[in-house]
């Protein structure tokens, strides 16, 4: 066992950091704000960290903290800039700003190593550090969809005028959701830094974009367990698809349509499904009402009843 | 509540298992002990190739493995590491610096493996020496131009930097008499913003031009127009354009359409047939490169043969050649070493290093680490490659 | 004067890739991902079949808008339907198209990077001969008027029929409500299915049209094409041909200046940054109107 994990110890980092990278675009998602910009905080964690270790030796912990305070700064700003848009409007415009800057550091020169990037980076961060932290984050995401604080997040996600006039601080919650995703991606960066040493302009693109969008979609946007399968499947595949050879390419574009069509909940959805159908199964119970309302991980909030309205009754 | 969110917290845990134990079983399974230590060549002695056959890169990948298995069917026939073979286990990393940094990792963990020979993308090959350097590792790489990728003492680049043949560019533009010339460069890629922003503007001084305009683009611009325009109103007579192969047919059709009629100059990667959609438009266009299959040296025109005759009169370009040399490297570093021990072969190849040898490059030295080989300037014919001799 | 050539020209390939994805977006809501991949996919097959048979310029033009089509008819038809049927609102069915659409498109991507190596490909040399005039001391080639006669033309053509055919009429009401354009007896599903194919078709000629420009193309060459499809269509605003026309001669305008006066570098982050600027000061664009569909 100790030889498969370290033989795979580069897909199992990888897996955790994929896992904080895609929190960083899914939590702002399930809080209705259409928000690429944790990318962003993933390559400003990354090169803060690195610059920190390489040019000034700064203590890791430091060089962490700094990189999420940056991250925080700058979300929070465009937090702000952006506060007029939604949907898909507001994703391209997060999207954009993840590209600026893209090419920002390719640019930059000696200061970001321009396109060769920088490497080098000596710390004593460890792989079980990463472990324990995306733990955490994943405890704090998961207390925060149970109870009240969940139903309010979905509240503010399907109805914000009406959870406004419901004495929720919606727009307080949309600018928290922004923070929480840069530090889930200044987070994901900083460790991806310090367990690979090194950092280039490729690992910061619209692939990346894309790569997070259909783990988050596949894997299922309701909730972390969704996220969580969706990292785990997305890291693993090139290996399994490893046997088919020169096909692989093309398998994975293939898995990845089935997916959305036949997925729409993504994996998770359908494991929830399954869980309840089976649980169903000896029950009698009135008509399939409560048992098929929302599929999510909140029971159902303050605007269940209306819920039927927009076509939302699953 | 709490009841349900274990339940759910089992079943994703299960599910997760489930994932990686099927991805855990698809590879290879526990490594025999090897022959450790010094002392005689053990019967196989293994290596890892982490290639791009797939992807964008994969015209490099399948033409330096080509390359390499010439160079291995030779190592095979000539007996050459007595009754040991040498096994090469050949992975695909396509596009992906996590894939290549897997694979490194398991090729450093698994201690059948004696060297690896590393992908071909900068990006990815310095992921991989981030892993191999620190491990002790010998890994030797193709192609793979930026720093950090040459980072210690078990790290190889067998691809000479296009800066250190460059020269040969720098005569040629004054053979022709020219006394200004314009740069166009891409931005994103690190050897062709060496060339465009340090390179030429030496060459410039050395050789009696000026770079009258400097302009860069993204590696995936296809839009050259602005620029050809530009560069046909002004006084430049010769255009160096260092960019990424697929844009080079691109750029020259449009240079020629806008009325451009001065040199063209590129780098090696205007080779191995990247002007072919080009044609005839650009016939004349030369450009510096480690190999092109005309070459005169005799251990070049060996290789070429040779190629021809295990595919089917193929032509070799650039990157089989150096896939070819860099097997070649390997197994006489295994040979000088006589052991599969990877401190032994890492002392091997510095020792090969430091003498030198001939190959399909032609003469093979190195500076520390790095390749240095004589370079050639190639010159386009409206349908292949041919050699030009610079005076003076 | 040559700057405003290359900038019309370049202009006219973004309006083409773009006038398709926004009549779709801005009237059935599909934003198709795939876009790009197709338009690279179907010069791709033609230069497979090109190679083999010579074919003549408007043969080539005709065939493309046809394969076009057909790959994004079929895709509507195979993905995004299913998605559409099986999805319970319309906001996360979005999601799903975007997740659909990367599907096919790195499909596409997959099958021309294994055939070519993704080394350039183009049409063979005697697909057409370049003659050059000289127009007010600025070198235009016949390639340049094709592309952007072509461009008006087309866009002319799609203007005029979605604000004064029945079919065109019935589309933009499918984009303002799609219920009661239902109860209005139109049949949505044909549409949605023909509007794709417009877009494809679109797509195929810009594709065909591009590679003749360039004289070469790889496969990776639709991704880029798609983000200045997107920057093109928020600035000038989604849905209405005008809007598509202004912000792509817009995009051209504002990198050929940038080409011209500086060294080039970052032209690509003038494409984003744009986007970004637009969508903080007029998310609907220069000249667009303000979505009526519920997000």
């Amino acid at each position: 066992m100790t030889s498969w994990y370290y033989a795979n110890l580069v897909l199992i980092q990888a897996t955790f950091v994929s896992l904080l990278t895609a929190l960083s675009i899914q939590v702002p998602i399930r809080v209705g704000v259409f928000s690429f910009a944790g990318i962003g905080s993933y390559a400003v964690g990354a090169y803060f960290t690195a610059i920190a270790l390489i040019r000034y030796q700064l203590p890791t912990v430091v060089a962490i903290l700094g990189g999420m305070a940056v991250a925080v700064v700058v979300s929070y700003l465009l937090s702000l800039v952006l506060a007029r848009l939604r949907g898909l409007y507001l994703g391209m415009a997060t999207i954009a700003y993840v590209l600026i800057i893209a090419v920002v550091i390719v640019n930059g020169g000696e200061f970001t190593g321009g396109p060769n990037g920088l490497y080098g980076v000596v710390s004593g961060f460890q792989t079980w550090m990463l472990i324990v932290l995306a733990a955490v984050a994943l405890a704090l995401i998961a207390y925060s969809e149970r109870g009240t604080l969940g139903r309010r997040i979905d509240a503010v996600r399907e109805d914000p005028e009406l959870a406004v006039s419901m004495g929720i601080p919606v727009v307080r919650i949309r600018r928290l959701a922004f923070v929480a995703s840069a530090v889930l991606g200044s987070l994901a960066g900083s460790c991806a830094v310090l367990l690979r040493r090194t950092v280039t302009p490729e690992d910061v693109s619209f692939h990346l974009v894309v790569l997070m969008l259909t783990i988050i979609i596949v894997g299922g946007s309701r909730s972390w367990a969704g996220v969580a399968l969706g990292a785990v499947i997305f890291t693993w595949l090139p290996t399994v698809l490893h046997v088919i050879e020169e096909w692989k390419t093309i398998a994975y574009g293939v898995l990845v349509t089935l997916a959305a069509v036949w997925v729409p909940d993504g994996v998770w959805g359908l494991i929830t499904k399954g869980y309840r159908a089976v649980r169903r199964r000896g029950r009698p119970g009135p008509s399939g009402v409560d048992s098929t309302a929302d599929a999510g991980p909140a029971e159902p909030g303050p605007l269940a009843g209306i819920a039927a309205r927009g076509g939302e009754a699953r | 509540m709490l009841g349900k969110a274990f339940t759910r917290v089992v079943v994703l845990a299960t599910t997760a298992a489930l994932v990686v134990t099927t991805a855990a079983c698809s590879d290879n399974p526990a490594p025999s002990a090897s022959g450790d230590g010094g002392g005689g060549l053990p019967a196989t002695v293994k290596i890892l190739s982490i290639r791009q056959l797939t992807g964008p890169s994969s015209f490099a990948g399948t033409n330096g493995k080509k390359g390499m298995d010439l160079a291995l069917d030779e190592i095979a026939a000539q007996k050459f590491l007595g009754d040991t073979t040498l096994e090469v286990d050949v992975k695909d990393s396509a596009n992906s610096v996590q894939e290549a940094a897997s694979f490194a990792n398991q090729g450093v963990t698994d201690r059948s493996y004696s060297a690896i020979i590393g992908p071909e993308a900068s990006a990815q090959a310095t992921a991989v020496s981030a892993i191999t350097q620190p491990a002790k590792m010998p890994t030797l790489y193709i192609q793979a131009g930026s720093d950090g990728v040459v980072t210690g003492d078990y790290t190889f680049r067998v691809t000479a930097p296009a800066a250190s043949y460059f020269d040969i560019a720098g005569e040629y533009v004054k053979s022709k008499g020219i006394t200004e010339a314009a740069v166009l460069y891409a931005t994103d890629n690190p050897t062709l913003n060496q060339l465009g922003t340090k390179k030429i503007p030496e060459l410039a001084a050395a050789n009696g031009f000026t770079v009258t305009s400097s302009d860069s683009v993204a590696s995936n611009a296809q839009d050259f127009t602005s620029f050809a325009s530009k560069v046909t109103s002004s006084q430049a007579k010769a255009v160096f354009v260092m960019l990424i192969g697929p844009q080079t047919p691109v750029v020259i059709t449009q240079l020629r359409r806008a009325g451009y009629q001065g040199e063209i100059i590129g780098m090696s990667a205007m080779g191995s047939g990247n002007l072919k959609p080009a044609g005839e438009l650009a016939k004349g266009a030369v450009w510096p490169t480690d190999f092109t299959a005309d070459q005169p040296a005799p251990s070049s025109q060996k290789f070429v043969e040779a190629y021809k005759a295990k595919y089917n009169g193929e032509v070799p370009n650039n990157y089989a050649a150096e896939g070819y040399d860099t097997m070649w490297f390997l197994a006489r570093a295994i040979k000088e070493a006589n052991s599969a021990d990877r401190t032994a072969i890492q002392q091997g190849l510095a020792k090969v290093a430091a003498e030198g040898f001939d190959g399909a490059m032609g003469r093979l030295t190195f500076e520390g680490n790095d390749l240095r080989v004589e370079g050639v300037l190639a010159q386009w014919t409206g349908s292949g490659e041919t050699v030009v001799q610079v005076n003076g | 004067m040559q700057a405003v050539v290359n900038a019309l020209t370049s202009g006219s390939i973004y309006l083409l890739f773009a006038l398709g994805m926004s009549v779709a977006w801005g009237t059935i809501g599909v934003l198709n991902f795939a876009h790009g991949a197709i338009f690279m996919f179907t010069a791709f097959l033609l230069h497979t079949v090109a190679s083999g048979a010579g074919l003549s310029l408007p043969v080539l033009l005709v065939t493309g808008a046809v394969v076009g089509a057909a790959i994004s008819a079929l895709t509507q038809l195979l993905v995004f339907e299913p998605i559409q049927r099986r999805s319970p609102d319309a906001h996360r069915a979005e999601l799903q198209i975007l997740v659909g659409g990367i599907g096919v498109a790195s499909i596409l991507l997959a099958i021309s990077q294994r055939v070519t190596q993704s080394v350039p490909f183009g049409f063979p040399p005697g697909t057409i001969t370049v003659t050059s005039y000289d127009i007010l001391g600025a070198r235009v080639t016949n390639i340049h008027l094709i592309v952007v006669g072509f461009a008006l033309v087309l866009s002319a053509a799609v203007g005029w029929w979605l604000s004064s055919s029945r079919v065109g009429l019935g589309l933009r009401s499918i984009g303002v409500d799609p219920e009661v354009a239902t109860m209005m007896g139109i049949n949505r599903r044909r549409l949605a299915r023909g509007t794709m194919a417009l877009a494809g078709g679109l797509s195929g000629v810009a594709g065909v049209l591009l590679t003749l420009n360039l004289g070469s193309i790889v496969p990776e060459t639709g991704d880029a094409y798609l983000l200045k499809g997107f920057a093109a269509i928020i600035l000038g605003g989604v849905g209405t041909v005008r809007g598509t026309v202004l912000g792509a001669f817009l995009l051209a305008a504002a990198e050929t200046v940038l080409i011209t006066t500086t060294s080039g570098q970052w032209v690509d982050a003038i494409a984003f940054a744009l986007i970004f600027a637009m969508l903080l000061l007029r998310p609907n664009g220069i000249l667009g109107h303000k979505e009526v569909r519920r997000t």
